[in-house]
């Protein structure tokens, strides 16, 4: 969850690792930006909006989400009553 | 042999502590007075503080567009004062009316767009209403302009030090003289030795302080205002001696049901066509254009608690919708979210969950308790921005008396702390030699964090707090209740078990330390205004055994110090007209 990183596309210019307000990237001996706290991602999205290589995704997790109005159900119960 | 950390002292004129919009203001001004200016940051300026990835609004006297109208910055600080309500730092507010749009200029400098071809107004602005009964909202491109901001401060030869967090103030015959932090990811001592410091250090983030379950806790930092605002100026200048003013004071929110940050729809400046409806579809709170029309319980929010208040009727859900706005309508909701903190987030969730604001409604529920805000708490300051010590500005969010002062208060009162700075420290040259004693505090907390072993986990200690803070401290006050919350506070303190097992977990576990003293200051202020108290309508504090407005007595700001001998010394300041 939070912030995802495309490997194959990032330079390891620093600039996530860098900037991140809540310190969630560690820099990993061989030169990789690495989300070592994501339970502290703000989703405030600086890394996303200023990677220069489009190289981050922002994933946020389920409880965060918007659950779609008008929604509509893929599992909808058939309720039949004997009353 | 005793274990130390490493330590590196640092010298300058002027030490600003915090790097969000006041911060910056306050670094270019002192650098551009030519003060050895040094701006040191929790996280790092290019995208630190509440601006982090953006503000979309500004509110200013635009004399060629209000003037015509006759509508003076006489006229906007009165409506301020009618349309907001509450305790306000009238000196501290006529700063800011006058001062916001230089500082709207001095960003436009800074290569931050704020005039548009499509405009029809003088000067090429795009106003909209938000606050007051005229129409003197800016919205912009302030997306970037914290690193707008941030070369700014090079380019004036500010030196800026990012990832150390700042815990205390040094004092020397009862004088300000510097700060003393820690490294977030080197764990090392900074002593900065300084003629003035400027105190910008945010409120308190109210997630941090109330959510159930805590940021953190397994989840994340789900919270309206940065989670590392976790009042340590507030700390750091209240254990100088200084006055802290209506700490006391919070206020509930109406946000998106699960993302907690994302704007201020429906109602906002970036809402044009937003209206809060309920189940049925009734219009609670209508669009902002017809909003002003009623605006006798206060505009701003009196209305949210409106919609939040069909959740008890059994009208709920509730919902944003945007359905009913024209394209263009929405199209500029859309390009001022992209310029607010956390809107861009917003955009890219919606988009991911297929949600689009011309088909779908977005639900709202009550959002975090904030503090600071309407109650404007924070360090108390004269009308020039100095504290009750000798040698303490504060600036922004972090100075009291203002509500609603947002970011016009914060670019403004930087700038203006960054001046009168420079008055002082032309007259008292106080630099002196630091004493051992803070250092000593901070270094046996740090390696009681650092040193522990078998400790819990900061985590732990923030679910402990937010649940002490959310079931003494938020609806169920009173005097009995407050006691025992406190005694829960006491407790939390000297049973704080928890262990760092490297920089940045010694940074969390000093934020764990300065939010439960916070939450001391909030509790002892509830317990010592003995009133429930409204702005507008909108409920600030509410004692179950004190349920009327006071005042007789109350209608004042709440300070709390503490004295040389370690006592706590409770005053009641007015600062209504000066």
């Amino acid at each position: 969850m939070a912030i995802k990183i495309n490997y194959d596309l990032c330079t390891k210019c620093k600039t996530c690792y860098t900037r991140c307000p809540e310190d969630v990237f560690t820099w990993r001996e061989d030169k990789t930006p690495v989300v070592t706290y994501p339970y502290e991602c703000w989703y405030c999205g600086s890394c996303y909006i200023d990677c220069p290589e489009g190289a981050i995704t922002m994933d946020h997790p389920l409880f965060m989400r918007f659950v779609p109005e008008p929604y509509e159900y893929k599992n909808k119960t058939i309720i039949k009553r004997e009353y | 042999m005793k274990k130390r950390l490493e330590r590196e002292i640092i010298n300058c004129d002027l030490l600003v502590v915090g790097a969000g919009l006041a911060g910056c203001m306050a670094a270019i001004k002192g650098a551009d007075q030519g003060l050895d200016t040094i701006v040191v940051e929790k996280a790092n300026a290019y995208r630190s503080g509440a601006a982090s990835t953006g503000v979309d609004h500004i509110w200013a006297h635009f004399p060629e567009i209000q003037g015509p109208i006759g509508y003076t910055a006489e006229d906007l600080i009165e409506d301020h004062m009618d349309k907001v309500g509450g305790m306000i730092h009238e000196d501290l507010l006529r700063t800011i009316t006058l001062n916001a749009l230089d500082r709207i200029h001095d960003l436009e400098k800074m290569g931050v767009k704020v005039r548009y071809e499509d405009s029809k107004l003088p000067g090429g602005y795009i106003l909209v209403r938000q606050i007051h009964s005229v129409v003197n909202t800016l919205n912009f491109d302030g997306r970037d302009m914290k690193i707008k901001m941030t070369k700014e401060m090079k380019k004036r030869g500010a030196k800026i030090i990012n990832r150390v967090m700042i815990t205390g103030l040094l004092k020397k015959d009862g004088v300000v003289i510097g700060a003393v932090g820690v490294g977030t990811r080197n764990k090392k001592l900074y002593i900065f030795k300084a003629k003035a410091v400027i105190m910008s250090t945010a409120r308190i983030s109210g997630g941090r302080m109330f959510n159930e379950p805590g940021p953190g806790a397994g989840t994340s930092f789900n919270v309206r205002w940065p989670g590392s605002e976790t009042g340590d100026g507030k700390i750091a200048a209240f254990n100088a001696g200084a006055e802290l003013i209506n700490l006391e004071f919070s206020h509930h929110r109406v946000n998106f049901k699960n993302f907690v940050r994302g704007g201020g729809l429906p109602y906002n400046s970036y809402s044009p066509a937003g209206q809060g409806i309920n189940a049925g579809g009734d219009v609670i709170m209508p669009q902002e254009k017809d909003i002003f029309e009623n605006s006798d319980n206060g505009i701003y929010n009196a209305p949210k608690l409106k919609l939040i208040d069909e959740l008890n009727q059994g009208r709920g859900p509730i919902y944003c919708d945007l359905t009913q706005g024209t394209e263009e309508e929405i199209k500029f909701s859309e390009w001022s979210l992209t310029h607010e903190g956390g809107g861009y987030a917003l955009l890219h969730l919606m988009k991911n969950a297929g949600v689009d604001f011309r088909t779908h409604k977005l639900e709202m529920g009550p959002g975090e308790i904030e503090l600071g805000n309407f109650g404007a708490g924070g360090i108390y300051v004269d009308d020039k921005c100095h504290s009750t010590v000798p040698g303490l500005f504060a600036a922004g969010d972090e100075m009291g008396g203002v509500p609603l002062g947002c970011a016009p208060g914060a670019l403004a009162t930087g700038w203006y702390a960054a001046e009168q700075a420079e008055i002082y420290i032309k007259d008292n040259n106080t630099a002196g030699d630091v004493e051992e004693e803070t250092v000593e505090q901070l270094e046996a907390l740090c390696l009681s964090f650092l040193e522990k072993e078998d400790g819990y986990k900061w985590q732990d200690s923030q679910i402990a707090l937010n649940r002490i803070m959310s079931y003494y401290a938020t609806n169920m006050k009173s005097e009995t209740m407050l006691l025992r919350g406190l005694e829960n506070l006491d407790y939390l303190q000297n049973h704080n078990d928890i262990q760092a097992t490297n920089a940045h977990e010694l940074m969390r576990c000093l934020e764990m330390h300065n939010l439960i003293e916070n939450g001391k200051l909030i509790m002892q202020g509830n317990l010592e205004r003995k009133e429930s108290r409204k702005i507008k309508s909108a409920p600030i504090q509410t004692r179950l055994d004190y349920p009327e407005q006071n005042d007789a007595e109350w209608n004042c700001a709440l300070s709390q110090r503490l004295s040389e001998e370690g006592n706590l010394i409770f005053a009641k300041r007015q600062f209504r007209r000066g």
